[in-house]
């Protein structure tokens, strides 16, 4: 009897350790083969629900009910794989976008297909080929990172970036005859790229110099992101000597905006691909918003985008936070990639080793699965003329007053120099002067004192909670304000 | 000039070197915040094959640990970069860093010993870094063994794109089993032609995948052919031998395990098969090269080695120096040579 007693005793207490953390969102292990190094840098799943992953040392995975096969070898360190629109397996590998296909049907790739080699690729420790996704047309998109120096041993000579060939520091597309075409141009080194529901393209550049912090860009034709040493392939700039050296007004107007910067330290050091939610509501109430995973810190972000004057901003939010947040066995380093499972779980590909591994080892797969439960959180923010609005998830409590305390605003931007990376700068409080909750208490309008555009706005939220008592998930969010409102 | 504002910071310094100074305890979350992670590391442990861009900052403290000048050295470097003082890397000033900052880095650097085990907050602990890349492995998964780096062919051909010393930057190695010789070859996709081949082991991927890796494979064992360094094929140009024809490369196709190049030779689609074979005999390997160009019937000729090479064909004739494809085997001919392992 008193056996029976502390056995029911124990599963009581590890049923409540299981739940103890986050009935939201929870963070499973997935298998990957034993003895298998597994540093994911490439994942896509085709409509027969087989998953194609593609590591760093070149081979390509297929998995399906748990089975691994390996589907291709020898890739020089791919960084990128999207199955397109028809089923194709594609890959960007170093020295080109390659198409692999099993022509005897037997799951193994037989044909290696060169799509195109259409750019510059030296030997450098940092000559990435990143990617990559597939738009309606056909057409395939990926960011070339900037080169590293390297020395005769191989090992970095500079923690700097150069562009010294084309089209290193520029986004590409490739069409589906095989061109490619150098698209956007200054990111230093954007480690993958996503496609929104509306089909337009963002990347998340890494912080380093003349990039003060992680930053998510929209790619549009012709963008200039903001490391000089692109502007070489330029035509306004090119043969016109060392754009670095260019006036620092000339590349400030000649810069677009990311839409999201991503804060260093905080959030991000070293963002991965960004993925769009097209889960519509099977992964919580953020369809259409952006999740991006963190390399150096273990973090899951959620980004949600808004237009003002036809340009995207918004906002980014702590989604889990590595190794602490949501239930289960908490998020771990090395993420880089991540996709939706057919069952509308995340799936994290963590690359974790080489230059990815700052300390930080961790290579695998985990996945994050939602209970069904809508989590409290801040929705959106929408850009007012006067201050914010605040979009929640769930209404908040009625029955409490609001009062502009419990929502802490302060501002701040990041420098745009040669120098590696950037502090806050001018970072100061900015008062809430009013708080109005909407009728039907899902939102609340902030009127602040202050707004100025190329400012960062960082919201650190008090006590708010929802009508049944508890509190926000994540309280804390970040506006990139580049454009005010009319 | 450089010495004048090194005797002023010297200067400014003298107060704050002459108490030791407890560290905040937030000081080591500058480490990731403030950026060093990007570059550096806590700890020598768990990165043995690490190449990183700096030192461990542990071994930074302890070099400067009995250092009167620890701490002015170390702020130095922070604010003024550094270059030199651990091998050839220059670091860039910090010039993001406050003053405080700066200082505050600088005395906990100072704290730091080699078997330090201490790690920022926002760090999770460190297993070691490095075991899968030492652990011999062969996984049931896998059709060639991989042990730590080192890459061994078992019974199928092995195909790998990576850097490969003396060949262009887009270089493919394949290692054959010993049924198809033994041998490995590095083919160059920018030239579309095989450049060398090797005998021994396959490749040791150790600057490839570890570390920052990128950088060249090292291939195991040593080199007993060298191609010519010009491409072999001239097409449809009786006149036009010395000019170079236009090359694009289009892949490669597996054919019964071993690898079919393709590519366009002034836009004439090539598929080269080469085909690897131990002599019964003993002692020396055959290599072919199977030639594909569907369709074409326009003269073709293949351009020898300077050097004494028998080549071995019953599809060309020697004529004027150049093998000439016999006309009824243009659309696809033979040429073997032997190599000696």
């Amino acid at each position: 009897m008193k056996r029976i007693t502390i056995h029911i005793l124990s599963f009581v207490l590890f049923a409540a350790a299981l739940l103890r953390a986050d009935e939201h969102y929870r963070v499973e292990p997935v298998d990957v083969p034993e003895g298998i190094v597994m540093e994911v840098s490439g994942m896509d799943y085709a409509d027969d629900g087989v998953l194609y992953l593609a590591t760093r040392r070149g081979d390509v995975w297929t998995q399906k009910d748990g089975q691994w096969r390996r589907f291709a070898q020898g890739l020089h360190e791919p960084m990128g794989l999207v199955i397109g629109n028809k089923g194709e397996v594609f890959v960007s590998q170093r020295p080109e976008i390659t198409q692999l296909i099993d022509e005897d049907e037997d799951g193994v790739a037989d044909l290696y297909q060169t799509i195109t080699d259409g750019f510059s690729m030296i030997a450098s420790f940092h000559q990435y080929t990143y990617g990559l996704v597939q738009d309606a047309k056909g057409n395939l998109w990926g960011t070339l990172s900037g080169t590293g120096k390297t020395g005769p041993d191989g090992r970095p000579a500079s923690a700097k970036a150069f562009a010294l060939e084309p089209y290193r520091m520029w986004s590409f597309k490739v069409s589906p005859e095989g061109e490619f075409v150098p698209w956007s141009s200054g990111l230093r080194t954007a480690n993958g790229i996503g496609m929104n529901l509306e089909g337009d393209l963002f990347a998340a550049d890494n912080q380093g110099e003349w990039v003060g912090t992680s930053m998510l860009h929209h790619l549009e034709q012709g963008d200039f992101h903001g490391h000089p040493e692109a502007l070489r392939w330029d035509e306004r700039f090119k043969g016109k000597g060392d754009p670095a050296k260019l006036p620092i007004e000339q590349l400030e107007k000649t810069r677009k905006m990311p839409a999201v910067f991503l804060p260093h330290g905080e959030l991000s050091n070293s963002p991965g691909a960004p993925i769009c939610d097209t889960t519509a509501g099977k992964f919580g109430p953020f369809e259409g918003q952006f999740f991006i995973g963190d390399v150096v810190h273990a973090n899951l972000m959620r980004v949600a985008l808004e237009k003002v004057n036809g340009q995207y901003q918004g906002a980014c939010f702590p989604f889990i936070k590595g190794g602490s947040q949501g239930a289960g066995e908490g998020l771990k380093a090395g993420i880089c990639r991540l996709v939706f499972a057919p069952d509308n779980s995340l799936l994290i590909g963590r690359v974790g080793e080489g230059n990815w591994n700052r300390g930080l080892p961790g290579t695998g797969l985990q996945r994050v699965v939602y209970s069904g439960e809508v989590p409290f959180e801040i929705h959106h923010i929408e850009l007012q003329k006067n201050g914010f609005k605040l979009h929640f998830t769930k209404a908040l409590d009625a029955h409490t007053k609001l009062s502009p305390d419990q929502f802490a605003l302060s501002s701040y931007h990041y420098a745009y120099h040669a120098a590696y990376g950037s502090p806050k700068m001018e970072l100061k409080t900015i008062a809430v002067r009013g708080v109005e909750r909407s009728a039907d208490g899902k939102s609340v309008t902030l009127d602040v004192a202050e707004l100025v555009a190329g400012k960062i706005y960082q919201f650190s939220l008090k006590s708010i909670t929802d009508s049944s008592g508890k509190a926000l998930r994540n309280a804390s969010a970040y506006y990139t304000l580049n454009e005010l409102k009319e | 000039m450089r010495p004048a504002i090194f005797i002023l910071l010297f200067s400014l310094l003298q107060p704050v070197l002459a108490e030791p100074q407890a560290v905040p305890k937030k000081v080591p979350d500058l480490f990731v915040s403030q950026g060093c992670a990007a570059c550096h590391h806590l700890n020598e442990s768990g990165q043995a094959n690490q190449l990183i861009v700096g030192p461990p900052l542990s071994a930074v403290g302890s070099r400067y640990a009995d250092d009167p000048k620890g701490l002015e050295t170390i702020l130095s470097s922070l604010q003024m970069g550094a270059k030199g003082k651990w091998g050839k890397n220059e670091m860039p000033p910090q010039t993001h860093l406050t003053q405080e900052h700066a200082l505050q880095l600088a005395r906990w650097i100072l704290t730091l010993r080699q078997e330090d085990k201490t790690t920022p907050s926002t760090t999770p602990a460190t297993p070691p870094a490095t075991r899968s890349a030492r652990t011999a492995i062969h996984s049931p998964l896998l059709s060639e063994r991989r042990v730590g780096t080192v890459v061994e062919v078992l019974d199928t051909p092995v195909v790998y794109r990576t850097y490969l010393p003396g060949a262009s930057s887009r270089a493919i190695a394949v290692g054959l089993p010993q049924q198809l010789g033994g041998v490995s070859y590095a083919f160059d996709a920018t030239e579309c032609r095989l450049l060398y081949v090797w005998s021994g082991g396959f490749l040791d991927m150790e600057k490839s995948w570890t570390g920052h890796g990128g950088w060249y494979a090292k291939l195991l064992g040593a080199k007993i052919y060298q191609a010519p360094s010009h491409f072999p094929l001239r097409i449809g140009k009786p006149n036009g031998m010395s000019e170079k024809p236009e090359l694009v490369f289009k892949g490669y196709r597996m054919v019964e395990g071993q690898p079919e190049f393709l590519y366009q030779v002034d836009g004439q689609d090539v598929a080269h098969r080469i085909v690897c074979k131990a002599n019964p005999q003993g002692g020396s390997v055959s290599m072919t090269h199977h030639f594909f160009l569907p369709g074409f019937t326009d003269e073709v000729s293949f351009l020898p080695a300077k050097q004494h090479v028998h080549y071995h064909t019953e599809d060309a004739t020697w004529a004027s120096g150049v093998l000439l494809v016999h006309p009824d085997k243009r659309a696809g001919f033979s040429i073997s040579i032997n190599l000696k392992p």
